[in-house]
This record gives C-alpha cells, sequence and structure tokens, in this order.
C-alpha cells in the first residue's frame, strides 16, 4: 500500500538543552502515504524530534529533507524556518486560537495561502464535514469539547494538504472510552486522506494499532526501528522487549557451548534449564537477562507440548481474577512469574510451558 | 481523649480580625471619599467653604461652563489625550512584541532600559526637551547651523502630542508585555507551521489575543493625557496653549482673584471624565484573564527569529530610547554645566559648576532636596507599611469589604496629583484639628499616599499573592492567630517584595511635583515643586542643577532595584 519514496528523512539529528542531550543522533525515515509512530516513554525527546522536524526547534547537528529539498543541514546552514516547510502540524495541546471561529481557525492556512474567501469556505467546510464538525464552523473553540478541539486541530493542519502530518500525542487529551474509539477513526481518517503522517505516542497499543512503522525512541536514541508486528514479536533489546506488553523478566546464566545454529542455547535459572532463543546476545557474557511475554507462558495442563517447549515445575504462589482472565503468580527460583489462564487453579505445583522462541535471552 | 480548643485562640480567629478590617476600610474610604467630597461641596458653593457668607450656589459651574477658554483647555487635552492613545499605544504594543517575542539583539539591556521614562519626572523632561530641542536649544543649534534653520517647535500642540505619546509608551508596553508573556507560545507556533511569517504572526494570532491589555493601555493612556500636568506647563504654556489641569494652575492668574468655587468645578470637571475611564479600565482587567492561555509546561519562551530584521527592530527601539530619553537627559545635563547658551558659544568657555554651587546658596533649595529625600526614604516606607495594612486586610478575605475596598482604591486613580494635592490643602483648612498640619511635610506625605495608594497596594498585593496559602494554614492549624500568621509567616515571607516595593514607591515620590503644587510653602518645598515655581520665574541655572540632582536620586534608586532583582512590572 505505501510505496518506498521517501517523503521525510531525519538523518542523525542531534539536540541538547543546555547541558542535557535530548536528541542523540535520531534517523527517522516517513514515505509517501505512510503512518509512522515515534514510540517513546515521558521525557525520551519525541515531542523534541517533532518540532525539530517542523522547523520549531533548531537542531545542533544533522541533515532533514523533507521530499526532495534539503530544510535543514548543520553543515551547510541550511535552516528553512517552520512557515517556509509546508507542514501540517498539530500540536499536543492543540493550540486552537481562542479569539477566532472554528472556521476562522480551520481557514488560516488557506488564508496564508491566499485562496479565495468563497474557495476557503467550500473547503474548510469540506474537511469539517469530513470530520464530522459540519455544523460548528461558527463555534470559538472554549465552546467544543476536548474530542471535538481535537478534530479542529487536525483539520487545520490538514486543509491546505500538507504532504506531511506531524501529530504530537494526537489522542492523549481524550477520555479513555473516547481514545480508543478515536484510534480507529485517525487510522482510517490518515488512510482516506492519503496522508503521510509521523506522529507522537507514549501509548503503546496506540503506536501498534495505527502505525505502519513504529520508532522506539530510548532517551534521544532510536531503540528499534520496525513493523508493529516485529516491533511485538522480535524486539531486538531488552528495553524494546520489556518497553511492550506484560512480561516476565529474570536473571539466568547462558551455557555458551549448547548455542546452536538456529540461534537456540540452553539458559539455567537457579536449577530450571530453559531452552531460549538468542536475541541481541551473542552468547558470549554467560549472565544474561531473559524476558517472556506473559500472554505466551501456558498453564493449560493438555497443552501438546513439543520438543521446541520447556515445562517448569513451579509452586503457585497466588492467583487474581482479572475478568476476562486469571492471572497466576508462580515461583521461579525466588522470583514471581505470570502466567494466564482460563480457569482457577489448585494450590501446590503446576506445569508451567515456555516456546523455545518465546523467551528471548539478551 | 477530647480536645479543647483554648478559648483566646477561638476568640481570635472569630473576632478579632475583621472588627479591625473593617475599620481599615472605613480609614481608607474617608482618606479617599473626603477630598472628592470637600471639592464636590465647594463647586455647589459661591464662596470658599470656610467663608461664613458662602451659600449653595450654581454660579461657579454657569461661569466656567460658559467659559470658552475653558472648552479651549478641555478639547485641547481631549485631543493631546486622542493623540497620545494614536501614537504611543500601536507603538507600545509594537515594542512590546519585539521584546517579548522576537530575538532582538540586546534584550537583557533594553528590557529595563525602556520602563525609564517611567521613573523620570515629567517635568525634568519637559525642561531636558526644552534646553536640548527648544529655539535656542543644543540640538535646535547645531541643527541651524547645518541647513539654516530650525525645522521644529518644541513649544505647542503637535510637539506636545509627540512628546506626550513618546514618554508614555511604557505604559501599554507595561500592560502589552506582560499580556504577551502569558499566551502559549504554542499558539503562534501553529501559526508558523500553517505558514505565516513573524509579522503575520504578530498581526493575526499575538496582537489580537492581547485585545484586552490593549483597550486597558488606551484608556490608561487616555487618562494620563487629561492628568497630564508638568509637560503642557512647559511646552504648552509659553505658546498659549492651556489644559485642563494648567488651565486649573493658572485659574487665579487668569481671574485675578484666588476663586475656590471656579477651581472646585475645573477640579471636578476633570474628574468626571477620568473617572469612568478608571470604572472601564477595571472591567476590562477582568477580562484580560479570559484569553490568558496557561504556558505549555514551564518550558522557556521561544523567540521568533527575525533574521536580518533584528537589526531593523533594534534601530526602532534605540531611536525611540534616543528621542524619549537620551535627548531629554542630555540637555540638562549639558545645561547644568554651562553659563548660557548662544549661537557660536564654544562649550568650553563656558563650562562651569556654579549652578551646583548655587544651590547651596538659597536655603530653599537645599531644603526641598533634603525634603524630597527624606519624603521617599522615610514617607515612603511609611507610606509602604500602611500599603500593608491596607494589603493584609484584603489578603483572603472573602468578605464584601473587599469589593468595597477594591473600589475606594480606585478613585485615587481618577484623581490627577494637581487635584489631590488642592483638596488635601483645603481639607486642612477644613478641618480645625488637621490645621497644625498646614506647612508640614506631613501633610504633603499624606497627599502623596493618597495619590499613589493604587499603584502601591498593587505592588504589595503582587508581593502577597506569591504566599502559598497552605503556608498560614500550616500555621493557623498549630494555633496561630491570624495576627500572629500574618506578622510571623505572611509579612517575613515578602520581605523582599516590601523591600521592592519602597524602592518604586520611593522613585515615584521623588518624581511627584504635581501633587505638591498647592502644599508647596515655606519648609515644605520639594524638587518637583521648585522647578515648577523656577520656571515661573525663568531661573533655568538653578533648574537644570535641581532636575541633575532628581535624575541622579532616582538612577540610584534605580540601580539598586535592578541590582537587588526587583521587578519593575508585574
Ligand atoms: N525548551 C526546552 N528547554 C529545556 N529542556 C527541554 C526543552 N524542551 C524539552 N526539554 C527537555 O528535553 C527532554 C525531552 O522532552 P520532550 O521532547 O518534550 O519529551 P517527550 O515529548 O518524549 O515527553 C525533557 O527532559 C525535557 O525536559
Ligand atoms: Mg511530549
Amino acid at each position: 500500500m505505501t510505496d518506498q519514496t521517501p517523503i521525510l528523512t531525519i538523518e542523525s539529528v542531534e539536540k541538547s538543552f543546555g547541558t542535557t542531550a535530548v536528541l542523540q543522533g535520531v534517523s527517522v525515515t516517513l514515505h509517501e502515504g505512510e503512518v509512522v509512530a515515534l514510540l517513546g516513554a515521558s521525557g525520551s525527546g519525541k515531542t523534541t524530534l517533532l518540532r525539530v522536524a517542523g522547523g520549531l526547534e533548531r537542531p545542533d547537528a544533522g541533515r532533514i529533507t523533507i521530499g526532495s529539498s534539503v530544510v535543514f543541514d548543520a553543515s551547510s546552514a541550511v535552516d528553512i524556518p517552520a512557515e517556509g516547510r509546508n507542514l501540517g502540524f498539530v500540536f499536543q495541546s492543540y493550540a486552537l486560537w481562542p479569539h477566532m471561529t472554528v472556521a476562522a481557525n480551520v481557514g488560516y492556512g488557506l488564508r496564508l495561502r491566499g485562496a479565495s474567501a468563497a474557495d476557503r469556505e467550500a473547503r474548510v467546510l469540506a474537511v469539517l464535514e469530513r470530520l464530522g464538525l459540519g455544523a460548528l464552523g461558527n463555534r470559538y473553540p472554549h465552546q467544543l469539547s476536548g474530542g471535538q478541539q481535537q478534530r479542529v486541530a487536525l483539520a487545520r493542519a490538514v486543509v491546505y494538504e500538507p504532504p506531511i502530518v506531524l501529530l504530537d500525542e494526537p489522542l492523549s487529551n481524550l477520555d479513555a472510552n473516547l481514545r480508543e474509539e478515536a484510534r480507529a477513526w485517525l487510522r482510517e481518517l490518515i488512510v482516506t486522506l492519503r496522508l503521510s503522517a509521523l506522529f507522537v505516542t507514549h501509548d503503546q497499543v496506540e503506536a501498534l494499532a495505527i502505525a505502519d512503522r513504529v520508532v522506539l525512541l530510548n532517551r534521544g536514541i532510536v531503540e528499534q526501528v520496525g513493523t508493529p508486528e516485529s516491533l511485538y514479536g522480535d524486539p531486538k533489546s531488552l528495553f524494546a522487549a520489556t518497553f511492550l506488553g506484560s512480561n516476565n523478566v529474570f536473571l539466568v546464566m547462558l551455557d555458551p557451548t549448547s548455542k546452536q545454529a538456529d540461534g537456540t542455547a540452553m539458559v539455567s535459572c537457579g536449577p530450571h534449564r530453559i531452552r531460549s532463543t538468542l536475541q541481541s546476545n551473542s552468547g558470549a557474557t554467560p549472565a544474561s537477562t531473559a524476558a517472556i511475554r506473559v500472554e505466551r507462558v501456558s498453564v493449560n495442563p493438555d497443552l501438546n507440548v513439543g520438543p521446541d517447549w520447556t515445562s517448569l515445575s513451579l509452586q503457585l504462589r497466588t492467583s487474581l481474577y482479572m475478568g476476562e482472565r486469571w492471572e497466576h503468580v508462580f515461583d521461579l527460583n525466588g522470583h514471581a512469574f505470570r502466567a494466564w489462564g482460563t480457569r482457577r487453579l489448585e494450590p501446590g505445583r503446576h506445569s508451567v510451558h515456555l516456546p523455545v522462541e518465546g523467551v528471548w535471552v539478551f | 481523649m477530647m480536645a479543647t480548643i483554648p478559648a483566646t485562640l477561638a476568640r481570635n480567629r472569630m473576632r478579632k480580625l475583621p472588627s479591625g478590617r473593617y475599620a481599615v476600610v472605613a480609614i481608607v474610604a474617608i482618606l479617599v471619599l473626603s477630598p472628592l467630597l470637600l471639592i464636590a461641596y465647594q463647586s455647589a458653593l459661591n464662596g470658599p467653604f470656610f467663608a461664613e457668607s458662602s451659600r449653595l450656589d450654581s454660579g461657579a459651574w454657569q461661569y466656567v461652563l460658559g467659559a470658552r477658554q475653558f472648552w479651549r483647555a478641555f478639547g485641547t487635552s481631549a485631543v493631546v489625550a486622542t493623540g497620545m492613545v494614536g501614537i504611543g499605544v500601536p507603538f507600545g504594543a509594537v515594542l512590546a512584541f519585539i521584546m517579548v517575542r522576537t530575538d532582538i539583539p540586546g534584550r537583557r539591556i533594553l528590557e529595563p532600559a525602556v520602563l525609564i521614562p517611567i521613573f523620570l519626572s515629567p517635568i525634568v523632561t519637559a525642561f531636558g526637551y526644552v534646553v536640548a530641542i527648544g529655539p535656542v536649544g543644543f540640538i535646535s543649534l547645531w541643527v541651524k547651523s547645518i541647513v539654516g534653520s530650525v525645522p521644529w517647535n518644541v513649544y505647542g500642540l503637535p510637539s506636545l502630542i509627540v512628546i506626550a505619546a513618546l514618554t508614555h509608551v511604557p505604559h501599554t508596553y507595561l500592560y502589552v508585555s506582560t499580556a504577551l508573556r502569558s499566551v502559549n507560545p504554542e499558539l503562534e507556533e501553529a501559526a508558523r507551521t500553517l505558514g505565516a511569517p513573524p509579522w503575520r504572526v504578530a498581526l493575526d494570532i499575538s496582537l489580537p489575543l492581547v485585545r484586552p491589555a490593549l483597550l486597558f493601555s488606551a484608556s490608561l493612556t487616555f487618562l494620563l493625557g487629561f492628568e497630564l500636568f508638568g509637560l503642557p506647563l512647559v511646552l504648552g504654556d509659553p505658546a498659549g496653549l492651556l489644559v485642563l489641569t494648567t488651565y486649573l494652575f493658572k485659574l487665579t492668574t487668569l481671574l485675578g482673584v484666588p476663586s475656590y468655587q471656579m477651581m472646585a468645578v475645573v477640579a471636578l470637571s476633570i474628574v468626571v471624565v477620568t473617572l469612568p475611564l478608571v470604572i472601564i479600565q477595571r472591567h476590562l482587567l477582568g477580562q484580560a484573564s479570559r484569553f490568558a492561555t496557561i504556558r505549555g509546561r514551564g518550558l522557556a519562551l521561544r523567540p521568533l527569529k527575525l533574521g536580518r530584521w533584528r537589526w531593523v527592530a533594534l534601530t526602532i527601539v534605540m531611536a525611540w530610547l534616543l528621542l524619549t530619553v537620551a535627548v531629554p537627559l542630555a540637555g540638562i545635563l549639558l545645561r547644568s554645566v554651562v553659563k548660557g547658551w548662544g549661537e557660536g558659544v564654544s562649550l568650553s568657555r563656558v563650562l562651569t559648576l556654579d549652578h551646583f554651587r548655587g544651590l547651596a546658596d538659597y536655603p530653599n533649595l537645599i531644603r526641598g532636596i533634603v525634603n524630597t529625600i527624606a519624603l521617599g526614604v522615610i514617607g515612603g516606607a511609611v507610606s509602604v507599611a500602611c500599603y500593608l495594612v491596607v494589603g493584609l486586610t484584603q489578603h483572603r478575605w472573602a468578605s464584601r469589604g473587599v469589593a468595597v475596598l477594591d473600589f475606594m482604591v480606585l478613585i485615587p486613580r481618577a484623581i490627577p496629583g494637581l487635584v489631590g494635592g488642592l483638596a488635601f490643602l483645603w481639607l486642612i483648612l477644613f478641618i480645625p484639628a488637621l490645621r497644625p498640619l498646614r506647612d508640614s511635610m506631613i501633610a504633603v506625605w499624606m497627599a502623596y499616599s493618597t495619590v499613589w495608594l493604587a499603584y502601591g497596594l498593587r505592588l504589595i498585593s503582587t508581593a502577597l499573592l506569591q504566599v502559598g496559602p497552605e503556608l498560614e494554614e500550616a500555621a493557623q492549624t498549630a494555633g496561630a492567630s491570624p495576627m500572629r500568621v500574618r506578622w510571623e509567616i505572611t509579612i517575613p515571607l515578602v520581605r523582599l517584595g516590601l523591600i521592592g516595593s519602597w524602592l518604586l514607591i520611593f522613585m515615584m515620590f521623588v518624581r511627584e511635583y504635581s501633587t505638591g503644587v498647592y502644599l508647596f510653602g515655606a519648609g515644605t518645598e520639594v524638587i518637583g515643586s521648585l522647578i515648577v515655581s523656577l520656571w515661573g520665574a525663568g531661573g533655568l541655572d538653578l533648574i537644570a542643577a535641581l532636575s541633575v540632582v532628581s535624575v541622579a536620586i532616582v538612577s540610584v534608586a534605580l540601580a539598586t532595584a535592578l541590582r537587588l532583582g526587583v521587578r519593575l512590572h508585574d
């Protein structure tokens, strides 16, 4: 669906505020028609990166290209200001102008581009209708709900059909239940408007659900880039693994001699020996960390356990009823080890099964 | 186990403070209302209020309202005030945008510099213009030696309007810059990402967002235009141009006899214009908070990059500073060290320090300087203490008393210093118990304190607002009475704010002159009133020396304030 023409290229961008290095050589590429999510914890530099791309913040080093034109290059002192980059930018606070009506807010970009009043009116109305705001053009921003304000901010950024839209936490100010609806709505909208969008979020579900590709940012460094499935199913670092999903993380000793050609190896955790997959681990250092997604741990006694599985006999510490499932907490060498199941378990020891491709060693 | 509240604690909390608070409200009301009521009463008599024979009569009103000169002065005041708004407010707004929102070079130095005109005495500034660009001023003669004639006239309506407008630019700057600082920078950035260059951001987003502040500045400038006294006295009078205040001042001369009732009518007619303006301003100030959007999570302000235009911006600001501060100050400084000045006079021949030595020959001048400093230092401190009492009265008081106090405080703002001083003089004559105060500095101090009440109180309440309520509540829950909370928690916490207020009030008192004009007598002269009376007698040498002394005093205070990090505005 997305072709592979880069429309926004951020190369080795660095940015410090005083002595704190906020971006430490970040590279991100956005292709035409693609939705890329910048995912990271609060303070990891996501907003800064977006502002750098939008021309609101001047990076200390690096290069930024939009389409075929370089808009920033530290080495040749090119720096096109924000107003010259022809992007759409949606602020986390929405930044709607309180002294203008919704229609005036949305139409401002067209006014700057010299569109005639009639043309402007028609296009503003069209985009407002598309976003389900058709009747609200004459209202002022403070008369709208949070969800409506968010859509006005989006309308304002896309009405003049910029090639790229940058969105800073577009859904974070919405109520939890509204946010779940808005995910599907936003994804659908971006795709039908054929936008190329780079959006920032700290919510992993939002990133995985909306984006074609996810860029995982960790303290100003790109930790991993990939499709949502590859990021979730094949994390390349302990950080990437534990940032997403629910995980069991435990310390293991790696047996270097057991390393196989297919990248699997045996690790031990106390008395337990577990077949596992080496991720970013060369197998050279014995002391390692292992992680497994909680949903991949099986306590089903009827499971047909093949040679690719490790079965452990663990003591059940406690069980928590979560509504749609049970969470069982076992004891693995003195540490809590969680598994999900559909049934209540009796106290005592149980067989716990781990698939080899689910146990990652870093 | 049940704990019992000591009876004294409970009583303190419930009773003592409110009754004290109402007493403060009553005192302020008396202080503020009695001068105004006395003027109103006097305006309705046919003779002096203290004369037995005076009767209620509308003759004074009929006479003044029928006098062509009154209406001409009224019209001139309106034209001057309108011109000041027309020139000063747009310029002040642009100045504020440049200073707050752009990367103009040298902002650190420029920021305090643009406020200087506020602290300069208008009478000193006016005199400075006369000796710099008057008919035989330094700059005039220099220009004449190049182009053959002086292409301007410092006396008359056009120059009065321009000079008044330029010197009142800081008032607009203050309010607009404060408002601009509270605008969320993302609102401006949003416009930039949509393609707006800096000047469009200013016109379409920033300035409309601070519209209440602009309206407020316009009404404030208009008000100050009606209260103008020193500038029109020096720059208008020689051209036969009278505004309402100078008309009032000259009334006795014009009529040939002192006429209390006529003065009262003119004074009241000024207040009739200014009081509604003050009430409008209060309304606007309430509105101003409507658009104030919270700044983005404590992020530093990100100035707009002007690129090549930063030098244009710097030139605009520097040109204004040159015209408004440098020209008059250089004028008086130069005039104070030369014997005389005229065409073809060489500077080195006429240099002298005689004028400063001359000050010593006149005991009243020395006394004036001493009085000015004492009034600023001692009087200022006592005033700040009084303002603090009023401020603490309002502080965290949920009562109708606060609204009453708020309104009372407004009234002096509508009373020009000249009128305020006159009213206090009359009050002292009217109330036998106050008569001993006549010809004492206490009378001058009372008038100054009342005229500057609103200003001082704003300084105090700004400081008081910085105190977190939980700090006071913590002491209160620990059992401290409201009085002790104030004495041991609140006041120590606002210590720095009080020192800053003292410095600012000091500068205002040194700069003040029109309030003292009528209260000035043998022994109670101050620099400003001395200059006014010397101006009538043509003592240029002494005026120049006195002006330099006045500027020097204010400079020391200003430097101290900057050194201590006192905020020159809220
Ligand atoms: N203008 C600024 N001045 C100083 N520090 C800043 C500024 N903007 C961001 N930072 C710092 O940079 C870091 C990253 O901020 P940000 O990009 O907003 O993170 P995120 O959006 O991922 O939460 C934070 O530690 C923040 O405090
Ligand atoms: Mg952010």
